[in-house]
């Protein structure tokens, strides 16, 4: 088993399989590797189950029954399931020749077509080799298939194909195994052995003031590998975007009917009992810069404030406050000439 | 009881840093003693045993550790951690970026989860800032900070006999400027990075007709022959501020007086030390033209610090509210929607007096380096390609961007320090490899210096795929590629999208063109490269190529999807994008 950990096999039944074969499979694998954590799982279910990531040493499918394919999403799942350097065991029942034309049910893969998508599922030292099938087994198969007469052509079409398939093994050299995954909710998994605290201290500062070791990554772990799905959803428009209820700008909406209306006419009515006048003198040659007050009589009193105290129709909006009785002065980019070189 | 805390913060272009020191400043107000560190600084030996840590952490474009974090980063990820060495360790994460990117925060999620998988325990759920949302990071951040300090508070009380200090009240500046005693001696002009040359500009060209929207530069330095650099690399040039700007901001604040006396930096919190790349003595001009950034988007904080300094209630109020939650929708209307920089604020409060220039660092962003990827590859040269930003918005002034004013100055012969930094595209080991470049737009500056790199390794089968709004106008490096067309070393497919009724777009050629695609990717392994805008196009390209594979090899949609997967997995498909 890789890294040393103790096996854990994630064996793949499917609906096509008998329970009675189901057991004697997993009986074998007690037997065999008594030590191994095994687990059971529906390869109908894969699709929408969150398997626990980088777990399994093995993945056993297609060895109870050969009858169902797997397709993509269901292969990356495994991928996603295998420690890395763990082993894929598959399964297959596929067309007999990489022709597919002609074969008795639609969607068929060819042998060649099952290795290229165990490769590019991210697989690696994919091997596979092709079993003959009898024309009792192949007309088994059909038939669960739902093919009603399967005649000696269409069984002559059909072989399994046995495939054992690697996850890259990206922690080569490693001493302990580190669990890739977590539940939420369930901070830092109990540790079967703890390290003493005195310990812990001088391994880490040892190690942290140790230099460090320059592009040395394979004692590194693959931190891609630490995310899962949850982690890579984003936030929804929805969740983004400004609540579409009331204007929030100073101005209250039209039909305010939360007191907003009032306050502001109290407001305005305080302001209009002593204005500042202001006025704008703008000229073809400085459009802005030379603001001189005041002949016109400003109708809030806020125009010659900024931005952030002028009403919404303001004609002064988008422009600097002006002190009363002051020139206009633009700063920043403003002053920057446009010159072109 | 000991209530200390550690902000530890990952930071590329300083946002991440503003919220570190945001969350230190709420720290302070409520009596705690606070730790700022870039991780990469912070002495890690004692993370063992360290006081709760709230860590800060942004995003680089493709989902990467920011540069000041990476050396932290990589010591956590060693494989030979034993799983509870960290147990003793409480953290928090708040992670920083853009949703509109593919690989959304994803190094404060990765840092999230290896802490706790080294048995550290998160003593608060980690939080998400978010570019896309309306309000920006504030509004995830505003309230993550507010459960932030409830659960703090809750640990760790206040002592009997102190407050929080208020809002009310002014917090000591971040750093102080000391009057330099020492002799009198002509101030540094600039400090540099390591690995910084001195580029010396040699052309700096308009590329696009006047009549065309935007004015894109083309700008050439000279740099010492022998310099080594790859193609596909990034030129990171650190921009100044105009020198009339800077006056004029000295007598808005009213700083004139001072702005040419020598002056030390020094810092008024023992654990937050002045930044190694600021001269020692300088002056307070010499700080607002290369180190601090004025005339870009203000923090909330100078909001905050402008209402202590307001001689007038309505001013100060409106100061004062736009630091309070119940505010955030006016000041988005008033601040962030129109782009208004901190400069124009100062403006409109004219009511603000007398705000002390020892607090320059307080009131306004540090300027950041920008990168832009190197359009050439040749020795002793550095070419640029560089839309200049210029856009309206309601407010009077056009908006533009720092940078775009600082290149839109640049004068031949002027000497400017730059950086060569590695790239993220390389090119394959095999020259008989085609490669495809889609490169759009100012998109097609990397893929100048890949396909030029490509000749000189005499390699022949290279694709350009170009698009512009028009032949015209915008056929960026046009000379150029026909030079190569007409040498048999390139093939180029173009996209005008405004020459015809219909716009075409680089998808749209790729579609056009896609059995041969097919053939190349297929069957020649070709590599495919796209840079542009961050924006629709890369998806858009993407999906043509899936179509692409999935009508070639006659597979389903979802065998598309996973055919174009395992190209970007194994580099045969990479991206460069921008927003």
């Amino acid at each position: 088993t890789p890294n040393g950990a103790p096996a854990s096999i994630l064996l793949v039944g499917n609906a096509y399989a008998q329970s009675a074969d189901v057991e004697a499979a997993a009986a074998h694998f007690k037997k065999t590797a008594p030590a191994a954590n095994l687990t059971f799982e529906q390869l109908d279910r894969i699709p929408t189950l969150t398997l626990k990531q980088s777990t399994h040493s093995d993945v056993v499918s297609g060895y109870i029954s050969a009858a169902a394919p797997h397709p993509l999403p269901v292969l990356a799942k495994f991928l996603a399931a295998l420690r890395p350097g763990g082993v894929l065991h598959l399964r297959e029942v596929t067309a007999a020749t990489n022709d597919t034309a002609g074969t008795p049910v639609a969607d068929l893969r060819a042998p060649d077509q099952l290795v290229s998508h165990l490769k590019l599922s991210g697989f690696v030292n994919v091997t596979s080799t092709t079993v003959p099938l009898s024309h009792d087994a192949a007309a088994a198969i059909l038939r669960a298939w739902g093919v009603a007469n399967p005649t000696q052509a269409l069984t002559a079409r059909l072989v399994v194909v046995e495939a054992r398939a690697e996850k890259p093994n990206y922690e080569v050299g490693a001493l302990t195994a580190l669990p890739l995954s977590f539940r939420k909710k369930k901070p830092a998994a109990a540790t079967t052995t703890s390290t003493p605290a005195k310990d812990k201290k001088a391994l880490w500062t040892t190690s942290a003031s140790a230099p460090a070791q320059n592009g040395n990554d394979d004692d590194l772990v693959d931190d891609d590998m630490l995310l899962d799905d949850e982690d890579r959803a984003k936030p929804t428009l929805a969740q983004l975007s400004k609540p579409s209820n009331c204007e929030t700008r100073r101005k209250a909406c039209k039909n305010c009917s939360c007191g907003r209306a009032e306050m502001e006419e109290q407001e305005e009515a305080a302001a209009r009992a002593a204005p500042t006048k202001v006025t704008l003198d703008v000229t073809e040659d400085h459009p802005i810069t030379n603001v001189v007050p005041p002949t016109v009589k400003s109708s809030c009193g806020n125009c010659y404030l900024g931005d952030a105290f002028r009403c919404a129709s303001c004609p002064y909006l988008g422009m600097p406050a002006f002190k009363p009785g002051e020139q206009v002065t633009l700063g920043g980019n403003m002053l920057a000439d446009d010159l072109d070189l | 009881m000991d209530r200390r805390l550690v902000v530890l913060y990952g930071s590329q272009t300083g946002t991440a840093k503003d919220v570190a020191e945001r969350v230190a400043r709420d720290a302070r107000r409520r009596r705690f003693r606070v730790l700022v560190s870039a991780m990469d600084d912070y002495d890690r030996t004692r993370l063992i045993d360290e006081a709760p840590v709230i860590f800060v952490c942004a995003t680089m474009g493709d989902g990467e550790e920011p540069d000041n974090m990476k050396g932290f980063w990589k010591f956590l990820l060693r494989k030979s951690w034993p799983r509870d060495i960290l147990s003793n360790l409480e953290y928090t994460v708040f992670a920083l970026g853009d949703s509109s990117y593919d690989k959304f925060n994803y190094p404060g999620k990765k840092l999230h989860k290896r802490l706790q998988q080294l048995g550290a325990r998160p003593f608060y759920p980690k939080g998400e800032g978010d570019d896309q949302h309306y309000l920006g990071i504030d509004g995830t951040l505003d309230p993550w900070l507010d459960g932030l300090w409830q659960v703090l508070l809750q640990r760790f009380p206040l002592p009997p006999d102190q407050e929080i200090i208020s809002d009310q009240e002014l917090l000591p500046p971040k750093y102080r400027l000391v009057p330099y005693q020492g002799k009198s001696i002509a101030p540094p002009t600039r400090s540099a990075a390591p690995g910084t040359i001195v580029a010396r500009v040699e052309c700096n060209t308009r590329m696009t007709t006047a009549n065309h929207f935007q004015d894109v530069r083309h700008v050439v330095f000279s740099i010492d022959e022998g310099v080594w650099h790859r193609p596909g690399d990034i030129v990171r040039l650190m921009p100044s501020n105009n020198a009339e700007n800077v006056d004029a901001l000295l007598s808005l604040m009213g700083w004139m007086a001072q702005a040419d006396d020598l002056v030390l930096v020094e810092n008024t919190d023992p654990d937050s030390p002045v930044p190694a790349d600021i001269p020692q003595p300088t002056t307070l001009r010499a700080l607002l033209t290369r180190h601090l950034s004025p005339w870009s988007r203000p923090r909330r904080y100078l909001f905050e610090l402008l209402s202590h300094f307001a001689t007038d209630d309505q001013q100060r109020e409106k100061l004062v509210e736009f630091c309070t939650a119940a505010g955030q929708d006016e000041l988005y209307s008033y601040c962030h929607r129109p782009k208004r920089h901190c400069v124009e604020v100062i403006q409109d409060f004219f009511a603000v007096r007398n705000v002390p220039a020892t607090y320059c660092f307080d009131l306004f962003p540090e300027m950041v380096a920008r990168d832009y990827s190197l359009a050439s590859f040749a020795e002793g040269k550095v070419e640029l390609c560089v839309a200049l930003v210029e856009y309206k918005t309601k407010l009077a002034a056009p908006r533009r961007g720092i940078a775009s004013e600082w290149i839109r100055t640049l004068k031949k012969r002027d000497e400017v320090p730059l950086r060569i930094v590695p790239g993220t595209m390389t090119l394959p080991d095999d020259a008989n490899t085609p490669i495809i470049c889609v490169g759009p737009g100012t998109g097609v500056a990397p893929m100048k210096s890949l396909i030029e790199a490509r000749i000189q390794q005499g390699a022949t089968a290279n694709l350009l795929v170009f698009g512009c709004r028009s032949r015209t106008h915008d056929f960026l490096f046009e000379a150029e590629w026909q030079k190569h067309v007409d040498a048999g070393h390139l093939d180029l497919w173009t996209a005008f999208s405004r020459d015809q009724p219909a716009k075409v777009y680089v998808q749209h050629v790729l579609l056009q063109h896609g059995p041969q695609v097919f053939d190349w990717i297929q069957y020649r392994g070709a590599h495919v490269y796209v840079c542009g805008s961050s924006n629709q196009m890369p998806t858009d390209v993407c999906n043509a190529l899936k179509l692409i594979v999935q009508n070639g090899a006659g597979l389903t949609h979802e065998q598309a999807v996973e055919y174009v997967a395992g190209m970007k997995k194994a580099r045969r498909y990479q991206e460069e994008t921008w927003s």
